[in-house]
């Protein structure tokens, strides 16, 4: 796992405008691909394509409506994402990996528990689409100042509110989970080695504390809305206190429960499941307490949303503007990334089969790929949500003698890490 | 007199019915389809997607025997064929020629469906695909005026819909340049292909319209590779593959028994 500052990838846009096919000012009308949204996804998804040598003859637009935002290292942004292998090869393939190596990145070495923000940006796209009823005609963007581009593929890469999905027509679901994450940079005390992502799982939401150097933890807490409110009003020194009150407390403990899973944790041990050489790293470390902030804390609302179709004639929709997860596990822009390297992967295969850029047939074979990929992901994130959010006693039991098996059986634990960083 | 005139007429159609590869309702019956040619999700869905096969296949083979006249290597990224002359024989909408066109190549599509042609003209010129251009003509028409213009004559999808099946072959190679490559795409006439293409296909998934295909005009692989050795074609590569109708995807397999597609090239003269 590594975690990225979100700020980082300001760099990918200097990076786009080295190449020369590239063009994110020029208005010439007809694009052979439009990128709607200049995040970090739309931002992979324009340095993928142009990268890819078959594209090289190809014009390719990204679109962003927002100003461009100037990159300062002197503190850390309180939101980070966390990457997966996946994304870290994508990002090392563009050419972006030693940059955001140079420049700031924390790994993770002990826990494959953690927890990230996924872009939280509401974009407010003033673009309009018009998108064409037969393989024959071209997609039409107008822009703000009323300018006509035309182009041969659009992607939508504009996060949760896509403007290209609502017009697109595809039927989106989605609801609130009537919650909100708290984030902060946050000052940690006595660690000789900041390498552990904290998780804890309260009734009312995940709270968690991800490394960004050996001082330093980024805080991502989700829960109700009113605490989050309350949270957010706090003056600094008595929301460091909160903070280690909900890393700390025993409050929600249920002595039955706690008893019960004890015991089979024990047995376990019995049978010589635990394999030798991991016992050490299995010995629990505590988790750090927290000193004090860093700047504010921040909040922004939490929901789950999946485009029924991630395409249509010219049209394909990538990263958050077709999938929305908790950030419970960190796997929102991970999804995201994974959609760039399928799409890209699709679109040279079209190009080299001398089938148009934009094929209906190559971008079915997209979403098919990446809805096998992403729905079991977004249900189990969405089933881990709903199972550490309740108080219910058996359940509580279920999931904690649960989570000391799958923890003991080493060799299926790492079989699942290995594919969910895939 | 007159008497005779009109016998003499009535042999001359026949000997040049004898000579055409031209099958009237086989003609009509694509004809019919002209408006749904360029449906991707249409009646002749598996056709698009056949493209995913095939189209790798003519290049590379292309490209395994002969140099193109246009050599830089920006070419051979963006557009492989870029040099190439290469006829599509019985093109249709231009399903094919689209393809082979964007890679570079100098298309021409011949069809005798008038309207299928006038479709694949409009289709084209709409995404302004300059070097692809069609023509109504049956294939010995178009022969008769040029012979040995083409590095590559792909006849794909095609011969099992044709009469004269072996007068097809002939004009074909007549049309290569020497050294020039032969592709044709076809199903086998096996139990296999019967039970798959006309039962399976036509009547039992209904994903091909049914009376498409006329299993007793199927060609074995035998016949194809007879008719090739006469007429100064070489074989260079056969390979099998088989359709999935239930993911509308094409693969290569290891037996040709239900369709085959083949690489010769013309010898050249000593």
């Amino acid at each position: 796992m590594y975690f990225v500052e979100m700020k980082r990838f300001s760099l990918l846009s200097k990076y786009a405008c080295w190449r020369s096919n590239y063009s994110t000012a020029s208005r010439s009308d007809h694009y052979d691909i439009i990128i709607s949204g200049g995040g970090m996804v739309g931002f992979a998804m324009a340095c993928c394509l142009g990268k890819s040598d078959c594209l090289a003859s190809k014009k390719i637009l990204l679109l962003e409506s927002s100003s461009q935002k100037q990159l300062t290292l002197a503190s850390y942004n309180a939101r980070v994402s966390a990457l997966n292998h996946g994304s870290k090869s994508l990002l090392e393939s563009l050419g972006v990996w030693q940059h955001i190596e140079k420049t700031r990145f924390a790994s993770i070495k002990k826990m494959q528990v953690w927890d990230a923000c996924s872009d939280a940006a509401i974009t407010f796209w003033k673009n309009r689409f018009k998108l064409p009823q037969n393989d024959d005609e071209l997609v039409q963007v107008t822009l703000e100042d009323g300018s006509c581009l035309t182009t041969d593929l659009i992607i939508g890469a504009d996060g949760y509110n896509s403007g290209l999905r609502q017009n697109m027509k595809s039927q989106y679901i989605s609801f609130d989970y009537n919650q909100m994450a708290v984030v902060a940079t946050l000052r940690i005390s006595e660690c000789a080695e900041n390498i552990t992502a904290w998780q804890r799982f309260l009734p009312t939401g995940p709270i968690a504390l991800l490394p960004l150097n050996n001082e330093l933890s980024s805080l991502v807490w989700s829960t109700d809305k009113i605490t989050a409110k309350c949270l957010l009003d706090l003056p600094p020194d008595i929301f460091c206190d909160r903070v280690n009150q909900a890393l700390w407390n025993n409050e929600f403990r249920n002595l039955g429960v706690h008893n019960v899973s004890e015991r089979i944790f024990q047995m376990l041990k019995i049978f010589r499941i635990n394999s030798t050489e991991e016992n050490a790293n299995d010995t629990r470390q505590l988790p750090p307490s927290v000193v004090e902030i860093q700047g504010r804390q921040a909040a922004f609302p939490l929901s789950f949303g999946h485009s029924v179709d991630y395409i249509s004639n010219k049209a394909v929709l990538i990263g958050d503007a077709a999938h929305r997860i908790h950030p419970l596990a960190g796997q929102g822009v991970n999804l995201g990334f994974g959609d760039v390297v399928a799409l890209n992967d699709v679109i040279c295969e079209a190009v080299n089969n001398g089938a148009d850029h934009g094929s209906y047939l190559y971008l079915k074979q997209y979403q098919s790929n990446r809805q096998l990929h992403n729905l079991p992901v977004m249900a189990t994130v969405h089933g881990l949500h709903f199972l550490y959010s309740t108080t219910w006693a058996p359940i509580v039991m279920l999931r904690s003698t649960g989570l000391n098996v799958f923890d003991s059986l080493s060799s299926v634990k790492s079989l699942i890490t290995k594919k969910a960083s895939i | 007199m007159l008497k005779n005139y009109s016998t003499i007429i009535s042999q001359l159609s026949r000997n040049v019915s004898l000579k055409s590869t031209v099958n009237v309702d086989e003609i009509q019956k694509f004809s019919k389809m002209a408006s749904n040619w360029w449906d991707v999700d249409g009646p002749l869905k598996a056709i698009h997607s056949l493209n995913k096969l095939r189209t790798p296949f003519f290049e590379k083979g292309i490209r395994s025997y002969q140099k193109s006249t246009v050599e830089n290597a920006y070419n051979s990224q963006a557009l492989p064929l870029a040099g190439f002359q290469v006829l599509d024989v019985g093109c249709g909408a231009g399903i094919l020629s689209e393809s082979l066109g964007r890679l570079g190549a100098k298309v021409t599509g011949i069809d005798p469906s008038e309207e299928n042609i006038e479709v694949a003209y409009q289709h084209a010129k709409k995404i302004n695909l300059n070097n692809v251009s069609y023509e109504v003509k049956t294939i010995e028409n178009f022969q008769l005026c040029n012979s040995t213009l083409f590095d590559a004559v792909i006849a794909s999808e095609v011969i099992e819909h044709v009469d004269n099946q072996e007068l097809f072959i002939e004009k074909c190679s007549e049309l290569l340049k020497p050294g020039g490559s032969l592709f044709i795409t076809t199903q086998n006439r096996t139990a296999a292909s019967w039970a798959l293409v006309i039962l399976g296909a036509e009547y039992v998934l209904n994903v091909v319209p049914r009376g498409t295909h006329d299993w007793k005009k199927f060609i074995t692989l035998d016949e194809m590779i007879s008719f090739l050795g006469k007429n100064n074609c070489q074989l260079r590569q056969v390979r099998g593959y088989t359709y999935n109708p239930l993911m509308n995807n094409w693969d290569w397999i290891k037996t040709t028994d239900i369709n085959y597609a083949l690489h010769a090239t013309k010898v050249v003269d000593k």
